[in-house]
């Protein structure tokens, strides 16, 4: 489902008085589209996902969804950097419950999802507890529900943030097939800007505190992508265009003299 | 995992032999200094002596029926007390406003003691048994209700978002979050509650029962049979152990998530 942010505002009750953290945010994203977004810590990335995910309200401005103001019936499936599973449910339990909170009878929601595991190779930790697993698994049966579930739209808040170098650029290649396969909206939020490039149709660099989008950006390479992608030269321009966007930024917050 | 799981199995294995080593060495100790007279045998019977009184108490049917009466109270108490503890701790939980509401009250009632309190349930409730369970009821409802509400709070907030934005109705959230997210911390809080009930049960009784294991303590007492006393001691003791490990029991075959109960 596509959906457009108009001269969206969030403004925070903090100790201090009043924390800008997002400032006039507009953007669309079309039915089927691959964003990310990318900005230094606390530029608001992960307010910008509550609020399109309607967890929070905008304190100005709106999100429209396919053309509709009502927010009614949508559904969206979050991914977490990480404790996003339900501790008490099995991989099976936790992959089918997009679809059990949908009211999708428990036959039913099991089939599906225990295909979408076997399409991921997961079969055999369909009864692993989410503590028996490493970070890295959990994410994958993050992602596995979160495609499941037949959301609307996926929001995914640094899905790969806390996990080692060598995973990370594994869980990328995968999320990237499967999304292939199951062509969502997508929505998704990191630090990382190979990653951006790697995944997304369009790069959105935020500004720090508060939050304005400072460049929308089509990534220039032709899908279906490979690590081998990355080493293109219209890869390799928009790496150095969207870092001096944000070096300035991060250096600022560091407090680092430019 | 399938490394870790027999080493701590040895280590609490090598920890219950720790147990029972210490209990069978004081024990032996006792018996061998009553038997040369340096432990006065009528203050400290020797075990020996107690176990005798215990085999007699048990032949006669004595033992059982003060038993039987404790547990019986123990048991109303418990559920009367916690089940409605589980329920409103839960709301409590799970509604700010409802644990605005009455959070005052809870901090005001429930250091009250609540076998001084046994008195006014007396004058409510009439002297017969149903003023006792009360009392005990009204002791185990605190902990239970405290740990329920705990137990809410302390699960991830992103959770409730998960559920949220799925779009899951509140008999989900309530099933799939709520309850078991808060379970491990309800069971401890029941675990509180069976503790504090055996001790109000036990206090009861000494002031106001003519059955139970208070009361055969007291009777024990007032003829100055030491042993019995004893008795009395080591099946309270052993209720509480017992009791314990099953509740522990049951946390574990109920939460086979829970690393620890």
């Amino acid at each position: 489902m596509g959906f457009a942010l108009h001269a969206v505002s969030k403004v925070f009750d903090g100790e201090d008085g009043p924390i800008g953290a997002l400032e006039g945010v507009e953007f669309a994203v079309a039915e089927c589209e691959f964003i990310s977004i990318v900005g230094p810590s606390g530029c608001g990335k992960t307010t910008l996902l509550r609020l399109v995910a309607g967890l929070i309200e905008p304190t100005s401005g709106e999100v429209v969804f396919a053309g509709k103001a009502s927010l009614n019936g949508r559904h969206c499936a979050l991914v977490f950097q990480e404790h996003g599973m339900l501790p008490w449910c099995t991989v099976l339990e936790n992959v089918a419950l997009g679809l059990e909170f949908a009211g999708v009878a428990k036959a039913e929601r099991e089939t599906r999802a225990r295909s979408f595991i076997a399409t991921m190779g997961l079969s055999s930790f369909e009864r692993c507890f989410p503590h028996q697993l490493s970070v890295g698994m959990r994410q994958r049966v993050a992602i596995a529900r979160s495609f499941v579930a037949e959301s609307d739209l996926l929001l995914l808040d640094e899905p790969f943030g806390s996990l080692d170098a060598q995973t990370r650029l594994v869980l990328q290649d995968e999320l990237l097939r499967v999304w292939r396969d199951h062509r969502r909206t997508v929505v998704h939020v990191t630090h990382d800007i190979d990653e951006a490039i790697m995944l997304a149709d369009r790069v959105l660099v935020m500004s720090g505190r508060p939050g304005r989008i400072r460049e929308d950006v089509r990534v220039p390479v032709p899908r279906p992508r490979d690590r081998a992608s990355l080493n293109c030269a219209e890869a390799a321009e928009l790496r150095r265009r969207v870092w001096d966007l944000l070096r300035d930024e991060v250096k600022a917050n560091l407090g680092v003299i430019v | 995992m399938a490394a870790r799981v027999p080493a701590g199995g040895r280590r609490e294995r090598r920890t219950r032999w720790l147990v029972l080593g210490v209990l069978v060495l004081g024990l032996a100790l006792w018996e061998a200094g009553a038997a040369v007279g340096l432990v006065p045998a009528f203050f400290l019977p020797p075990p020996s002596r107690v176990l005798r009184a215990l085999v007699a108490l048990a032949a006669s049917g004595e033992l059982w029926r003060h038993t039987s009466a404790t547990l019986l109270r123990v048991g109303e108490g418990v559920l009367l007390g916690c089940v409605p503890a589980g329920v409103i701790g839960l709301a409590m939980g799970w509604w700010p406003r409802m644990r605005t509401a009455l959070d005052p009250l809870v901090s005001a009632l429930h250091p009250l003691p609540k076998v001084a309190l046994l008195p006014l349930f007396m004058v409510l409730f009439g002297i017969g048994e149903l003023s006792k369970v009360v009392a005990i009821a009204v002791a185990a409802f605190f902990p239970t209700l405290l740990n329920a509400m705990a137990g809410v709070r302390q699960i991830n907030p992103q959770l409730f978002e998960v559920a949220r934005c799925y779009g899951a109705s509140r008999r989900k959230v309530f099933t799939r979050v709520v309850l078991p997210g808060s379970m491990p911390m309800l069971l401890m809080g029941v675990r509180l509650s069976l503790n504090i009930a055996i001790m109000i049960t036990i206090a009861v009784e000494l002031v106001a029962a003519r059955s139970g294991l208070g009361t055969l303590i007291w009777l024990a007492w007032e003829t100055m049979r030491t042993e019995q006393l004893y008795v009395g001691i080591v099946v309270i003791a052993g209720i509480g152990v017992v009791l314990t490990a099953l509740l522990n029991l049951a946390g574990r075959k109920l939460l086979p998530w829970a690393k620890e109960v």
